[in-house]
């Protein structure tokens, strides 16, 4: 008998949040983060029977939709036109900077595809460089390399912001 | 964590994922799951059985042919102008993706540039 | 008999010239050479659309924004060509083919308005514009990846706001390209 967690509908009411925030902040396109989102679930369903355990099925949910979106943004190597085409501003916690917060996001948007992707991990899934490496399939050295670049971009770019 | 790092974690909250999402994908994967029914077809009269019927049958059938036949010619005429279309479409979204391909390389260039400038010893 | 000679000489010529006319046409719609890259490739994808074509397309594009734009977008154009081949092992050509892709373009006609190189070998992107009387009249645009190798040339005149749509908002596809086939990284 199946456990209760191990059917697509648990598996999408605890996790689309987080496989579309990823597909969104890495695509940048709301439309195209959904098709990807869709196509994770989706796959994932097709191998659901395989799925260990909820915390298996977490790490595949964030390792197949961070290499999805990476490709699908290769593809369409679009630029977000407006801060629109990303997230909404968050609703708590940021009443003090609201335009850093979008300007952030328009910058993360901007940078190449395995940054943004090593920096979305940190900062939104609060994953370790060395979950980092194992979601991504990339030396924990690099992804370091690429949190040190692309918050030195990132801090730089903001630096009249933040005073 | 400084302060760049505490504004991105506010910055990169997770968004919820559009609503019906769900449902979309929970529909999508139950029709991938049903089977396959094949159509049915009724069993054929033979002709020799509709005798009494049979002259009208081959005036309607003359007439419907001229009227398909006509109706077949706008119908091949749509058919090739949505594969037009489609060509079009296909062109210039080719066409598009390799542009923002090139805007892509040039921006990495600016990052990579920056990123060079920002390590040169002062 | 001096009449069958002239006959047979101005057929001889009638021939010789068309066969030069439709080679200089091949030349105008796709001005290289691809057919030992289409033997080599996995998969190939061609749209050849002429001036006839478009015109043809257009009146089946609907009232959406995406064929609004594209109905704008192709209204003055004489061709849209495209090829695409994808192979399936990184590297399936090589730096010299894609020099001799890039020599027809080296004519005074033409200037080269892009030229990027990436840091991995075969990862270039090179726009061309054709330029008659100050006017662009063509592009045409040579996109080099490991296992894709894209060439699209249009004709016609082509306006900066054109290229900004085609590059902004144009044609992010309902189904995004080709299908995502199973990684290995899919693997649970």
């Amino acid at each position: 008998m199946n456990p209760s967690w191990r059917t697509l509908e648990a598996l999408l009411d605890k996790h689309q949040a987080m496989v579309f925030s990823i597909a969104l902040r890495i695509t940048g396109n709301r439309e195209l983060a959904e098709e990807v989102a869709q196509d994770v679930f989706l796959e994932l369903h097709r191998r659901l029977e395989s799925v260990q355990s909820e915390e298996h099925a977490l790490f595949w949910l964030r390792k197949v939709a961070a290499h999805r979106t990476i490709d699908a943004a290769r593809r369409t190597a679009r630029m977000p036109e407006t801060v629109a085409d990303v997230a909404d501003l968050p609703g708590e916690g940021n009443q003090a900077d609201p335009l850093l917060a979008q300007r952030l996001q328009q910058l993360v948007a901007e940078l190449p595809e395995k940054m943004k992707a090593v920096i979305v991990l940190r900062y939104q899934e609060d994953l370790m460089p060395e979950e980092i490496s194992q979601t991504l399939s990339m030396p924990v050295a690099t992804v370091k390399s690429n949190l040190q670049r692309g918050l030195e971009i990132l801090r730089r770019k903001t630096e009249r912001v933040l005073r | 964590m400084d302060e760049i790092e505490k504004a991105l974690k506010t910055a990169l909250q997770r968004e919820p994922a559009p609503s019906g999402f769900a449902d979309q994908v929970l529909r999508k994967a139950s029709m991938r799951s049903m089977p396959v029914v094949p159509p049915v077809f009724p069993p054929l009269v033979p002709w020799w059985r509709m005798f009494p019927v049979r002259w009208a049958v081959a005036g309607v059938v003359v007439v419907a042919c001229m009227v398909g036949g006509v109706a077949e010619h706008a119908r091949q005429q749509r058919i090739r102008g949505e594969q037009a279309r489609q060509k079009v479409l296909l062109a210039l979204r080719i066409t598009g993706t390799k542009l923002r391909q090139v805007q892509r390389q040039v921006v990495q260039r600016q990052v990579d540039k920056s990123d060079e400038e920002g390590a040169e010893p002062r | 008999m001096k009449i069958k000679h002239a006959a047979i000489f101005l057929l001889a010529i009638f021939l010789l010239l068309m066969a030069f006319s439709n080679r200089a046409y091949a030349q105008a719609t796709f001005p290289v050479d691809t057919t030992k890259l289409a033997e080599r490739a996995d998969e190939t994808t061609t749209v050849s659309l002429d001036k006839n074509m478009l015109q043809f397309a257009s009146r089946f594009l609907s009232s959406n924004d995406e064929d609004r734009e594209a109905r704008r977008i192709i209204a003055n154009l004489d061709g849209i060509y495209v090829r695409t081949f994808e192979f399936k092992t990184p590297n399936a050509y090589s730096a010299s083919e894609l020099e001799a892709f890039r020599r027809p373009f080296a004519g005074p006609e033409w200037s080269h308005i892009v030229s990027v190189h990436g840091k991995e070998p075969n990862e270039d992107t090179d726009i061309y514009m054709r330029l008659v009387n100050g006017e662009v009249r063509g592009m045409f645009i040579l996109a080099a990846e490991k296992e894709e190798l894209t060439f699209v040339h249009i004709l016609g005149p082509i306006k900066p706001e054109d290229l900004d749509q085609l590059s902004g908002n144009f044609g992010i596809p309902k189904r995004h390209g080709t299908k995502q086939q199973p990684r290995k990284e899919d693997e649970l």
